[in-house]
């Protein structure tokens, strides 16, 4: 197992190389000048558009622009943005708050999702799997920005619950609207595919033989039926994380929060190579982390797909 | 020529931005007098990385810097006439060197003094090109410019060679040649001095802003969180503001901002374009439009292309337009009848003979003409929002009045304008244009000079070039309007441009405090006035 871990590692490397070098070519590719934009009406100097452009190394090829910003990352200088901060003290300042936003979310979605799912598949075609089989179709039917917006004015304009927008109320106040919004919105597809998967492994010919042994319900649920559903359930969190981290861009811009999601955006739109490389790059990373171990909890939870 | 200016496009939906000197006007209150905790939360689009005026030309920096700083001149909100905050006196004998005196007192909030030497050396960095500050262009009509700042290699010195520091309180300054609207352009703030300690090294002050202006930072600041103030007690000037506190919050949406109204926490938004339906039920007597119109929108011509090269052509599209249904479009738009913007003094109504709805005349016009021969292509931005049904609105009025074939041109924005500075367009192009400083001379230059920055309909008259020499040249100012004036009614007769609207912000506000809004000044949140 250990060997697995290190070799998927290692192969991280070349793919995080490959998709860096991607990533920064496509942002590259972007019409427009970064620099012409930068000020957006009021254009600058011909002589300033000069020398920003010599600072950022705008008039070097891609290959060698991406030269300069990998060499500089390894050195562990991440740069200014085109419009002078500085990139490492925004990362500092907006990863919390994606954090903080996210994990919310995604708890808020695995308890709803899992409770709601594992309860429907045990108790298959009751009154609960039916409710959820309704409440389900509502949620996906919703678009997510329609129904950030809703919150946003029902519960915050109106009732005054939760502070509108911004991140200054801190943990959990701050976040706790947004995340219950992608939370909800999240929850649809977990709860089917946990409640599909119970319901399968429930009629599966090991439980029929426990419950003729007359073995508990609760038993039979909790020590043979979770374990055995919980593999698909698995793989689809580590797809899903991915899907809050992208669902984040949006939410932060709609609640204010200033996190990755908002950085990102203002990136892309302002040719920011160097930053939108240096995100998604983090990104990457992370996710294939999240996957590393989804493969390795397989192993644990079915050992014939255990890796040597 | 180095280009400073700001380019508006005419569809964005969204006013003419707030920029200048002209967003402040005579002060209103004595504030500064009482403390009684008046304190307000305005909501700002964009996000500032730092707060340096000299190294910032956005909307929103230059609002929160207004409240940090103060400019050498203002524009009266109420009456259009140029009056002096730091600045004593601003004078000239030839309108080509001008003698600037600061008042005596002026300090920094680090205790510094402000001195003639403070806007010599500030300038000086500005202008610097390796600096690569954002409003190095303000300093382009200065003497030496060139030598700081080559189209090719480095700069041969460091310092303007027209900037020359009298005494402690005064200083002077050479033009390339005779500008008589200068002192206008001293009330951009983005020519406000910084401290000596700034210049040592400005990336070190960022976030930690030393200015002379009626507030100060109230704590600490990081980019990307709320920008808080309070009053400075050391502010010199007479014309502080009434609130005590004010906190700029950043929001990249701008539908959030709308909301964080309606929820009571921000006292100050612009209404977004979206609800442009919804505010006045939303925020019943909370809303308000502004009283200045501080900019243009207008159709450029390629007037060097056939058939735009006939005026009568020109005169006929012009006619053939109801500008009252085009300015529906937009929110807060009203029908141009003339050149400039009415904020600006000088203005006049209805200079354009040209601007009204008469199709029996372009009709009659374009016969003589010879008639519009092919189609006329018309280029809109496909990327802002309304621009395209602004466009084919435009188009069907050609079509059904006189019968023209008309073919659109949508593409991004960010190619249209290259396109346009490279002489590259064959057709009709939506643009707005706002002032940097408010003059009649903003307009009548970028727009019509054979070398103007947003000329790129390719207009050349050398008479207007000859006749804005002379105006520049002028040290009368009321002589100098006059012929502004003058040159306007020559264009008139031309038509290389067709006006079509010009337009007034509408912006929410909290009870009981209501923003800065006079003809003469954009609305200014900063200075708003409290009822007790």
């Amino acid at each position: 197992m250990l060997r697995f871990a290190l070799r998927r590692l290692l192969i991280m490397i070349p793919i995080a190389v490959i998709v860096t070098f991607l990533v920064y070519a496509m942002v590259f590719a972007l019409p427009g000048d970064p620099i012409r934009a930068l000020s957006g009406q009021k254009p600058l100097a011909e002589s300033v558009i000069a020398a920003k452009r010599a600072y950022y190394h705008l008039n070097d090829p891609l290959f060698v622009q991406y030269l300069h910003f990998m060499g500089n990352l390894l050195k562990g200088d991440l740069g200014q943005t085109f419009d002078g901060q500085d990139i490492g003290e925004q990362l500092a300042l907006r990863w919390p708050v994606t954090l903080q936003l996210g994990l919310t979310a995604l708890a808020i979605q695995l308890v709803l999702g899992l409770v709601s799912g594992v309860y429907a598949g045990w108790r298959r075609d009751g009154l609960v799997d039916r409710a959820l089989l309704g409440a389900t179709l509502g949620v996906l039917a919703v678009p997510g920005l329609v129904a950030m917006f809703f919150a946003q004015s029902f519960f915050a304009v109106e009732l005054s619950w939760f502070p509108v927008s911004g991140a200054t109320d801190g943990w959990p106040g701050s976040y706790l609207l947004p995340a219950t919004v992608l939370g909800v919105l999240g929850f649809a597809g977990l709860a089917r595919v946990t409640r599909t998967s119970i319901a399968e492994v429930a009629s599966a010919d090991f439980v029929r033989t426990a419950r003729a042994k007359g073995l508990a319900p609760n038993r039979i649920l909790w020590g043979h039926v979770l374990r055995n559903a919980m593999l698909p359930v698995i793989t689809y969190i580590g797809l899903d994380l991915a899907g809050i981290l992208g669902g984040a861009i949006i939410t932060e811009g709609i609640y204010n929060l200033n996190g990755i999601g908002q950085f990102m955006f203002r990136s892309i739109a302002m040719k920011e190579g160097g930053v939108v490389v240096t995100l998604s790059t983090v990104l990457l990373l992370g996710y294939m982390l999240v996957n590393l171990v989804v493969d390795l909890l397989y192993g644990l939870l079915d050992p014939r797909v255990r890796h040597v | 020529m180095a280009r400073t200016r700001r380019i508006v496009k005419a569809a964005t939906g969204t006013a003419l931005a707030v920029l200048l000197a002209g967003c402040s006007g005579a002060g209103s209150g004595d504030g500064a007098g009482k403390d009684d905790g008046h304190s307000m939360a305005i909501a700002t689009a964009a996000e500032v990385p730092y707060l340096n005026p000299s190294n910032d030309n956005g909307t929103t920096g230059i609002q929160i810097e207004s409240a940090l700083w103060a400019p050498l001149t203002r524009v009266d909100a109420k009456t259009g006439k140029l009056v002096n905050v730091v600045a004593d006196s601003v004078t000239s004998k030839d309108a080509k060197t001008w003698t600037i005196k600061i008042k005596p007192g002026w300090k920094f909030t680090n205790g510094e003094k402000l001195t003639a030497k403070s806007f010599v050396d500030t300038w000086n960095y500005t202008a610097y090109a390796p600096h690569a500050f954002a409003n190095n262009g303000a300093f382009q009509r200065v003497e030496g410019y060139e030598d700081l700042n080559p189209a090719k290699g480095k700069p041969k010195a460091t310092t303007l060679s027209g900037l020359k520091v009298v005494d402690d309180l005064t200083f002077t300054v050479t033009l390339k040649g005779a500008f008589s609207p200068y002192p206008t352009t001293l009330s951009y703030l983005g020519v406000a001095a910084l401290s000596a300690e700034t210049l040592k090294d400005p990336d070190q002050f960022k976030h930690k802003p030393i200015g002379y202006g009626a507030y100060k930072l109230d704590g600490g600041w990081k980019a990307g969180q709320p920008v808080r103030l309070m009053r400075n007690k050391d502010y010199a000037g007479k014309d502080a503001p009434q609130a005590d506190h004010i906190t700029f919050r950043f929001f990249s949406n701008p539908e959030t901002a709308y909301n964080e109204f309606l929820a009571g926490n921000v006292d100050y938004v612009a209404v977004p374009s979206s609800k442009i339906d919804s505010y006045k039920t939303d925020a019943p007597g909370k809303w308000s439009q502004a009283k200045a119109a501080a900019g243009i929108n207008y159709l450029n011509l390629p007037v060097t292309l056939k058939p735009y090269t006939d005026t009568r052509v020109r005169r006929a599209l012009s006619l053939a337009l109801d500008r009252d249904s085009l300015a529906k479009l937009k929110p807060g738009n009203f029908p141009a009848t003339s050149f400039t913007a009415p904020s600006v003094d000088g203005h006049r109504e209805n200079t354009c003979s040209d601007c009204r709805l008469d199709v029996a005349r372009a009709k009659k016009l374009l016969r003589e003409a010879g008639g519009f021969p092919g189609k006329l292509r018309l280029f809109f931005a496909s990327d802002n929002p309304g621009e395209q049904v602004y466009a084919e609105a435009l188009g069907n009025m050609w079509r059904q009045k006189l019968g023209l074939k008309i073919q659109y041109v949508g593409k991004p924005g960010a190619e249209i304008g290259p396109l346009a500075n490279a002489g590259k367009l064959d057709g009709i192009r939506i643009m707005g244009w706002g002032h940097d400083y408010p003059a009649l001379e903003d307009y009548l230059t970028p727009m019509f000079a054979s070398y103007g920055d947003v000329n790129t309909g390719r207009y050349r008259d050398a008479k207007v070039d000859r006749m804005l020499g002379e105006a520049n040249a002028q040290v009368d100012q009321a002589q100098a309007t006059r012929d502004y004036q003058a040159i306007e009614d020559r264009i008139a007769e031309q038509m290389p441009v067709l006006p079509l609207s010009h337009s007034r912000d509408v912006y929410l506000h909290a009870e009981g405090v209501e923003p800065l809004n006079a003809p003469f000044a954009n609305v200014d949140p900063v200075r708003s006035t409290f009822a007790d």
